[in-house]
């Protein structure tokens, strides 16, 4: 099943690749005006510079040059700094991963202890407050939670670097990733809380948790055998939430500084710069279709049913 | 006679049904020795599967338990400590329920969830609960049972979901099996299978057996003493011989009367006119079964009948019941 999967997700790439490219060729702005920043330029400059870039070649051509480049990992230069499109990602891919990663790691952390107490103590006090913590969460957009921590945590309490990437893999890294890792998990942990809690209500009303309770099984225990099945919608959630958690990225990026991929893909957008815009939109396409697999095993890997 | 195994007295559950409250379970007591095998009969409403829940004491809202004493082996159920309730439940009284496949969690391959049970209940190895998981499934005969322990529920057909649930209900070593209608969801070549391997467990084992269903003939093919149930009462108990050959209670006549049998084909099937109270309606005052009844007398309406025992082994409730010997007239039943 999963080998099936991973064929039929060529011909997604290729579509959206061609889809991405050709979106990028009909928006307004002449690649050459960014290489020559604007500045009047003989005719021969500009035809020199159109030869090198392919741009004098048909779309087809052009597209074919690039995939062809592309698939062995090579996504042209940068129009703007000359630099390879691959080294730009290797500097900010990862940075971006550990935050989304994080984030998402510690949303469910905070999420699946309160989405199962919310659940066995459902519409009692606890509940409630639960329920509207969690609102509240999904209220605040990420930009505004991103300044209010910074005020709270750099500027008031001096705990926390507001701005940077932090290096090595000790402390340093981690309190300057500790903030945008809170912002983006909060941001998540509304729809995992109230998706599971609504979830586990409905399993715990099943006869097999009746009849794993009537089998004598521990608290724990039962709470187990409906959590697997109430899982499930969770990590589907999370597969739609991933859309979501990359433009939260950019934002938090954008709020602390991480000179992530968020921040590259805003200035290459601002400033045209193709091949830049191309090779992060070809990757996020390659990540969803990726977690749609993913979250397709893992749930499936949760509940067996789930396949049928 | 030493202490029964089960010992019920005044057992009533309640449940809170659009703003009232309705005994789904009305004073019920019954006594169950060990080793002894108790059919309880019933339509569907009588509250069966409530009375198989309250000895187990896990009603769920909107339900509770408002009066009775529920002992099992000198333990007082209705008032024991969580943790002691739950080595009772499964451990001393296992449930087979309804319907197997519901009953199964199904995200967990069988073998797991038998291994959960054996060493929830008794203190073994997991390499041992496995040897056991293998043990119990061939024994409620599933062919090949080390390849089975890692099928998931539905992986298995209804009749073998059946044979596992019967297997974890005896997983935990339990002295009394309860069996809420365990044959009504499957097949009837199924269901004779059932009947038999269960027959079989419990002689084996020599459990004490309280088998619930809707079915007469099926009930009185397993069990030595009867009980019928009756909008949450038990209006006719007996010696199963006594209770099937005579009966004493209309509903009863009527419930024979409307079990086909092979031998007696009857087409169109008797039918019981009329239905059970319904719980959004008032509470029947005197004898629930008297809007329904043939034999009903003035008395019925107004006062509930005392529990009469003439002979020794056998007693009902009604205030006009049928001769003692023969059966009565089946004027109960109508076949339209």
């Amino acid at each position: 099943m999963i080998a099936q999967r991973l064929i039929a997700f060529i011909p997604i790439i290729i579509a959206v690749s061609i889809l991405i490219f050709l979106a990028l060729r009909v928006v307004p702005g002449d690649p050459v005006t960014v290489l020559t920043a604007g500045s009047p330029v003989p005719a021969e400059v500009k035809e020199q510079l159109r030869r090198e870039f392919d741009l004098d070649k048909p779309l087809t051509v052009q597209f074919w040059n690039w995939a062809k480049n592309a698939v062995q990992g090579d996504f042209g230069i940068s129009l703007k700094t000359r630099e390879p499109v691959t080294e730009l990602l290797g500097e900010t891919l990862p940075i971006t991963l550990t935050i989304l990663i994080g984030g998402l790691i510690l949303s469910m952390l905070i999420s699946v202890p309160l989405g199962v107490i919310a659940a066995l103590r459902q519409g009692r006090l606890s509940d409630q407050l639960i329920i509207g913590a969690t609102l509240v969460t999904l209220s605040v957009p990420v930009f505004t939670a991103g300044i209010l921590a910074i005020i709270v945590f750099s500027f008031w309490l001096g705990w926390l670097p507001p701005f940077g990437r932090g290096e090595g893999f000790g402390w340093d890294r981690v309190s300057h990733l500790l903030m945008p890792w809170c912002v983006l998990g909060l941001a998540m942990t509304a729809a995992q809380t109230n998706t599971l809690r609504a979830g586990m209500i409905d399993v715990l009303n099943r006869e097999y948790i009746l009849a794993a309770e009537a089998r004598g099984l521990s608290p724990i225990a039962v709470i187990r055998h409906g959590f697997r099945t109430a899982m499930v919608p969770v990590v589907n959630i999370l597969g739609v939430q991933f859309g979501y958690m990359i433009v939260g990225t950019v934002l938090v990026d954008f709020v602390f500084g991480m000179g992530g991929i968020g921040q590259l893909l805003v200035d290459a957008v601002n400033q045209r710069d193709y091949p830049v815009v191309q090779a992060i939109l070809v990757c996020i396409a390659v990540a969803f279709t990726a977690t749609t697999l993913l979250v397709d095993i893992v749930a499936s890997r949760l509940d067996p049913r789930y396949a049928d | 006679m030493s202490d029964p195994l089960l010992n019920v007295e005044g057992l009533t559950t309640v449940y809170r049904v659009g703003g009232r409250e309705f005994a789904a379970l009305n004073d019920v007591s019954l006594t169950c020795q060990a080793g002894e095998r108790l059919g309880v009969v019933g339509e569907s409403g009588s509250g069966k599967s409530v009375l198989a829940l309250s000895l187990l004491n896990i009603i769920r809202a909107p339900g509770r338990i408002t009066a009775g004493r529920v002992v099992f082996a000198d333990q007082d159920i209705l008032h024991l400590r969580r943790r002691e309730l739950r080595r009772v439940r499964g451990g001393g009284m296992s449930l087979i329920f309804q319907d197997a496949a519901a009953s199964l969690t199904p995200v967990y391959p069988v073998g797991v969830q038998l291994g959960e049970i054996i060493r929830t209940h008794l203190s073994v190895t997991r390499a041992e609960a496995a040897r056991q998981s293998v043990q119990l499934l061939g024994q409620v005969g599933i062919p090949e049972p080390e390849r089975r322990l890692r099928a998931f529920p539905s992986e298995l057909s209804g009749g073998m979901k059946q044979r596992v649930a019967i297997a974890m209900a005896l997983a935990s070593e339990p002295s009394l099996l309860i069996a809420d209608d365990p044959t009504s969801a499957v097949d009837v070549t199924i269901q004779a299978q059932i009947l038999e391997l269960l027959r079989h467990l419990v002689d084996e084992r020599q459990l004490a057996l309280i088998y619930i269903s809707h079915d007469f003939r099926v009930v009185s093919t397993i069990c030595e003493r009867l009980l019928i149930l009756y909008a949450g009462g038990i209006v006719e108990q007996g010696d199963a011989p006594s209770v099937f050959n005579a009966p004493r209670h209309p509903y009863t006549d009527a419930l024979l009367a409307c079990s086909p049998s092979v031998e007696e084909y009857r087409f169109p099937f008797a039918t019981l006119p009329g239905n059970p109270p319904n719980p959004r309606d008032d509470p029947i005052v005197g004898c629930q079964f008297h809007p329904r009844c043939p034999r009903a007398l003035d008395v019925c309406a107004r006062e509930t009948p005392h529990e009469e025992s003439p002979t020794a082994g056998h007693s009902y409730r009604c205030w006009s019941p049928l001769d003692a010997p023969g059966r009565g007239s089946s004027a109960a039943a109508s076949a339209p």
